[in-house]
């Protein structure tokens, strides 16, 4: 095939709705990535593959999310007068009809996002689904044994769709129910274990951050590159969250965390430079704000009195709010 | 390989910190055992006609000895005992067999929170979190037996008083002999 066959086929293909032009975009990116050819990314520039959300698509998923309350309210309200099949078909089967709706409107470009508002209705009611299913079994289905069932499942099924049909939009349901099963299933293997409390709690949630970062990191450059944005913004947030958290109070603090944890958040503010991330600039200076406000409230209200700590805090909150303007207007404005 | 490190490493960490987390519970108490049984009752909360008196279990009134399984003996002031029930905690097979008053007022207890081998007898936690972050997994009517950064659920036998289960299970004492 030479060049023109192929800028043929390219717009054969698109006059069909067979491709996207991000998809199109993506593939030459990754290739003159390969070859070392790639032109440097623009600092704020909108990078390849990622798609903005625009009114239309907002309104997709606002109209997904609606008709899945609608369902779950449909079946909670209904729930004695419906019998099983009701209620399966109501969840269930609202959840697979979506789902295969979606897999019709999503192959065709000339749909844009509705598919994916389908396939947020289908994310939304199977879990709600394979509750009914096991409920009907007598299953309880509160327990934690039973929801790590239930996200289980509910994350090999969007995980095998990924796999089959590519969509990003599947990614992110499968990453979203497997943090899901990470959560319940450890806190099913803990129970009420007393040696796992609060502080397992944030050392899981630690790792999610850190877990989220990295495959948003690993995914900034490829195909599914618009999920990097959700990815680097609440992983931070759940890593920073965490961090904070494990610093503990005094006088039951944790040095270790409450002396580590500025460098983190410099370290997250300086490495927003690196990424071009605007949520790294946001969270990072946010949490140096709330450690410094902590830090002030546990040591430095008795010895140097309550006014004088206000004092050195907010002069502390001005110069770190004076550090995210500088950082964003130097690193991340266009 | 390089390329996709960070995603690799992204999801190896979940997974890995999920099999720790399992074998972070389950193979300490492979190589920890507690060696001591205990003594515990359950029953109504008030008006406990028992007291352990020089390491032996006494009945406020009557004898130990004259004293049925099911035994019921008001104190002064306080409103009829709910029935009291004795078990013996066996930590080897983590089961629970009912004890006759007058045989349990024959085993040497030790009174102390924690046994001569380092155990306790503590409440379930909440487990932490938030929705829906948690869902299911605390339970403060659970008990558990932990020492020495271990702990394993206990399998007990209790009858519900008039009072919240957590408030059925009184710890009474190690046995040592």
């Amino acid at each position: 095939m030479d060049k023109e066959d192929l800028v043929r086929a390219i717009k054969d293909f698109a006059a069909r709705g067979a491709v996207a032009r991000e998809e199109v975009i993506a593939a030459y990116d990754e290739g003159a990535a390969a070859a070392g050819t790639a032109p440097a990314p623009i600092p704020g520039s909108v990078r390849h593959g990622k798609k903005k959300l625009g009114i239309a698509e907002v309104l997709y998923y606002i109209g997904g999310g609606i008709v899945a309350i609608g369902i779950a309210i449909l079946v909670a309200e209904n729930w004695t007068a419906l019998t099983f099949p009701g209620r399966l078909a109501a969840t269930l089967g609202a959840s697979l009809g979506a789902y295969a709706i979606a897999v019709i409107l999503a192959r065709e470009e000339r749909f844009g996002e509705i598919g994916s508002a389908f396939y947020l209705i289908s994310a939304l009611t199977l879990p709600v689904g394979i509750g009914v299913v096991l409920a009907n079994a007598g299953i309880d289905t509160g327990s934690a044994g039973t929801q790590s069932l239930i996200a289980g499942l509910s994350f090999a099924f969007f995980l095998s769709s990924f796999f089959v049909f590519r969509k990003s939009t599947l990614a992110l349901f499968g990453i979203l129910f497997g943090t899901w099963f990470y959560f319940i299933f450890t806190t099913f293997l803990a129970g009420s274990n007393p040696l796992f409390g609060w502080t397992f709690f944030e050392y899981r949630a630690l790792f999610a951050g850190l877990s989220y970062m990295l495959i948003g990191y690993g995914l900034e450059r490829g195909r599914y590159a618009s999920l990097a944005g959700f990815l680097y913004a609440f992983g931070i947030l759940g890593f920073l969250g965490a961090a904070l958290g494990l610093g503990g109070w005094a006088p039951s603090a944790n040095p270790f965390w409450e002396l580590i944890f500025p460098g983190l958040a410099l370290a997250t503010l300086f490495a927003s430079i690196s990424i071009k991330r605007t949520s790294f600039l946001t969270f990072g200076a946010l949490f140096l704000m709330l450690y410094i406000l902590k830090i002030t409230q546990e040591y430095f209200t008795s010895g140097l009195g309550w006014p004088f700590a206000l004092v050195l805090a907010g002069l502390m909150l001005i110069a770190v709010g004076y550090l995210y303007v500088y950082l964003h207007r130097k690193y991340m404005a266009a | 390989m390089k390329k996709n490190l960070p995603l690799i490493a992204g999801i190896a960490i979940p997974a890995a910190l999920i099999l720790f987390i399992a074998g972070s519970i389950y193979i300490p108490g492979i190589f920890i055992q507690p060696r001591y049984d205990f003594l515990y009752a359950t029953g109504g909360f008030y008006g406990r006609p028992y007291r352990v008196v020089d390491g032996h279990l006494t009945v406020a009134t009557g004898t130990a000895a004259a004293a049925t399984s099911t035994i019921a003996v008001p104190m002064p002031g306080y409103p009829p005992a709910e029935e009291t029930t004795f078990f013996v905690y066996d930590v080897a097979a983590n089961q629970s067999r009912e004890i006759a008053p007058a045989d349990a007022a024959q085993l040497s207890l030790d009174t102390n929170e924690r046994s001569p081998d380092g155990f306790t007898v503590v409440e379930g936690s909440s487990g932490g979190g938030f929705f829906p972050f948690f869902s299911g997994g605390g339970d403060y009517g659970a008990r558990y037996l932990e020492g020495h950064n271990v702990s394993r659920k206990l399998n007990l036998s209790v009858v519900n008083g008039n009072y919240p289960y957590p408030y059925s299970f009184m710890f009474i004492g190690w046995i040592t002999k």
